[in-house]
């Protein structure tokens, strides 16, 4: 009865921790009222998850599938410059806020904007928290680098908590990982964007389980795209029957399709499952056998 | 990879979906509507014969260029805009004039819809639209019969009847697709767009076996006054990636057309980043119109390129 009454408070917690805060979402009330000589150009746009669509196009499926809650954009204007737009996506949790930074590859210099943060193409997008920022101008001009800078460096001041990456992170091996290659998902629509897996059902993925692919670079090659290197899917599972289900589901699905080699390689310890991918036997046995199993096989 | 950007990996899995096609294509006269999916297609039913290919041996696309296409200010000047629709479809066409070439495309009594592309960050110039309208009512079309439309298509009274189309968008790559294509200007006459999401898009050709959409399809047009070569984050835009190409891709293949404007921007980014930068997301579907949908050619021995005007910095 007790340890029932443990799980039903923990499940309230996880739903709190969900929810956003009162009085409204904290990356919202982020986005200040000046920067840089910018201020507003009219009232925002607020939309939540149903209403994403309607404010980027294209990509709604990415942020909804990693469990956004409220997005808002604020036109900011100066005088004689281009407008600048900054979206502020509060995710719901810093592991979410993560894994939509992540979405992107992020091979472009750090701006030293919240917990990670890059410069790319004028833009400027960082994590922090609960929340994803984008600064998009909309026009180059002298000064305009600035203010980007400006405006991401005031959102992300008012951001108090830095929040944590995703647990699994912690598991994923450092020797030889590309660290613009890491991307967080939880359903199998996400991660069949990620990498080609034909069909991931088979891997029984709902917005309960969480995951990380990680690209690796080959072993022994100098290293820079990674993309023909080893792939690792790491994926928690929140029963261990599950799973169990996903383990035998994916040793089928890794056969060799002729007479090629396997498709993956894989490892469960709980209900924790591993697989590798695009790697020969020996270098998939070495890169299985560095990951920490032990620490991250609880449900 | 190929110039299409596809690998073979991409090939074989097209080749080997599944679903119902049709050929239609910018090329094929008007023709019955037919019972067709309304959203994407259905994954695990079984793939029909392909039906008979009635592609013409080459698809002609057109390039016109013109360096002052845009003002200083970076708007499009509209008397240039003018003349190099006019040269485009002369030259698509063979024609001996441009009222000529127009009228072959358009005739009295139709009902004409234009397929534009509203994204906010670089929309179909309004100048060009009303450059097309003009000259579809020049055609003899009355001018009631005419609306040009994105996100309403469904619930317009003229795209409702209309007995032709006009798809005209501009050039960008796409978080989803690869690139934004003519081909998936049309996900719009979808109930559910988000449904043809999967696979990068790899199915959008089947829009094009829409009942309101079968056949209808005149003329193509990618606007490449300022491509965008490369995006990221949750608008994929930035300024930077932008340039001034002044250019327009016209055809009546829609999937040549796309094939072309995949290269160019593969050309672009190549030029930029100073090595072969695959897209983000292949935009395998333009291939996979080609293959299974055979709604035109993407391989570049099948495209007749015609390329006018401004040659500096063609790329392609």
């Amino acid at each position: 009865m007790r340890s029932l009454a443990v799980v039903c408070l923990g499940i309230i917690l996880a739903e709190v921790s969900m929810a956003a805060p009162p009085g409204g979402s904290s990356c919202v009330a982020a986005l200040p009222a000046e920067a840089a000589g910018y201020r507003p150009a009219g009232p925002d746009e607020v939309v939540d998850r149903d209403g994403l669509f309607s404010l980027i196009d294209g990509g709604a499926e990415v942020y909804r599938a990693l469990h956004v809650q409220v997005v808002a954009e604020r036109r900011y204007r100066k005088p004689g410059a281009p407008d600048i737009l900054v979206d502020v996506f509060d995710m719901g949790g810093s592991a979410d806020a993560f894994g939509a930074y992540h979405h992107d590859m992020r091979e472009g210099p750090s701006a030293g904007v919240g917990v990670e943060s890059e410069r790319q193409g004028g833009n400027l997008f960082f994590w922090k928290g609960r929340c994803y920022v984008s600064v998009v101008p909309l026009g180059v001009g002298p000064g305009v680098a600035e203010a980007v800078l400006a405006l991401g460096q005031a959102v992300a001041a008012a951001i108090r908590e830095p929040g944590a990456p995703p647990a699994l992170l912690a598991l994923l091996p450092a020797q030889g990982r590309v660290a613009s290659q890491v991307h967080y998902f939880h359903d199998g629509a996400l991660l069949g964007r990620l990498v080609d897996l034909d069909e991931p059902g088979f891997l029984g993925l709902g917005d309960d389980t969480e995951g990380l692919l990680a690209r690796y670079r080959p072993t022994g090659a100098p290293a820079p795209a990674g993309a023909e290197g080893p792939a690792l899917l790491l994926i928690r599972y929140p029963a261990l029957a599950r799973a169990q289900a996903a383990e035998q589901a994916a040793a089928a699905w890794c056969q060799p399709r002729g007479e090629g080699r396997p498709r993956c390689a894989l490892r469960r310890v709980g209900a924790l499952l591993a697989l590798v991918l695009n790697a020969a036997s020996e270098e998939a046995r070495l890169l299985l056998g560095r990951v920490p199993f032990e620490r991250g096989a609880r449900p | 990879m190929t110039d299409q950007g596809l690998d073979r990996r991409d090939f074989l899995k097209a080749v080997a979906a599944t679903g119902a096609a049709l050929a239609v294509g910018c090329q094929k006269p008007a023709a019955p509507a037919v019972t067709a999916p309304a959203a994407g297609p259905a994954v695990g039913e079984p793939a029909p014969p392909p039906p008979p290919d009635s592609r013409p041996e080459r698809s002609r696309v057109v390039l016109v260029r013109d360096q002052a296409a845009l003002g200083p200010d970076g708007q499009p000047d509209p008397a240039v805009l003018a003349r190099m629709l006019d040269d485009g479809v002369v030259a698509l066409l063979g024609a001996a004039a441009p009222a000529m070439a127009w009228g072959e495309l358009f005739r009295p009594g139709e009902v004409v819809g234009i397929k534009s592309n509203v994204w906010r960050f670089i929309p179909v110039p309004a100048a060009l639209e009303e450059l097309l309208r003009a000259r579809v009512q020049a055609a003899g079309v009355a001018a009631a019969d005419v609306a040009i439309d994105d996100r309403g298509v469904l619930e317009n009274p003229v795209f409702q009847r209309a007995t032709a189309l006009l798809d005209v968008r501009t050039l960008r790559t796409h978080h989803w697709s690869g690139i934004g294509s003519c081909l998936k200007n049309y996900i719009m006459f979808s109930p559910e767009p988000s449904s043809w999401h999967e696979d990068a898009c790899a199915d959008l050709g089947g829009l094009w076996e829409l009942p309101i959409v079968r056949g209808k399809t005149r003329l193509c047009i990618q606007v490449a006054l300022t491509p965008l070569f490369h995006g990221k984050g949750p608008h994929h835009y930035s300024a930077e990636y932008t340039w001034a190409y002044g250019g327009l891709i016209l055809g009546r293949d829609p999937v040549a057309v796309d094939a072309v404007a995949v290269r160019l921007l593969e050309a672009k980014r190549r030029l930029h980043f100073g090595k072969d930068e695959p897209f983000a997301v292949s935009p395998k579907h333009v291939r996979v119109a080609q293959d299974k949908y055979r709604l035109g050619w993407a391989d570049p021995e099948r495209i007749e390129l015609v390329k006018l005007g401004w040659s500096e910095g063609a790329l392609i």
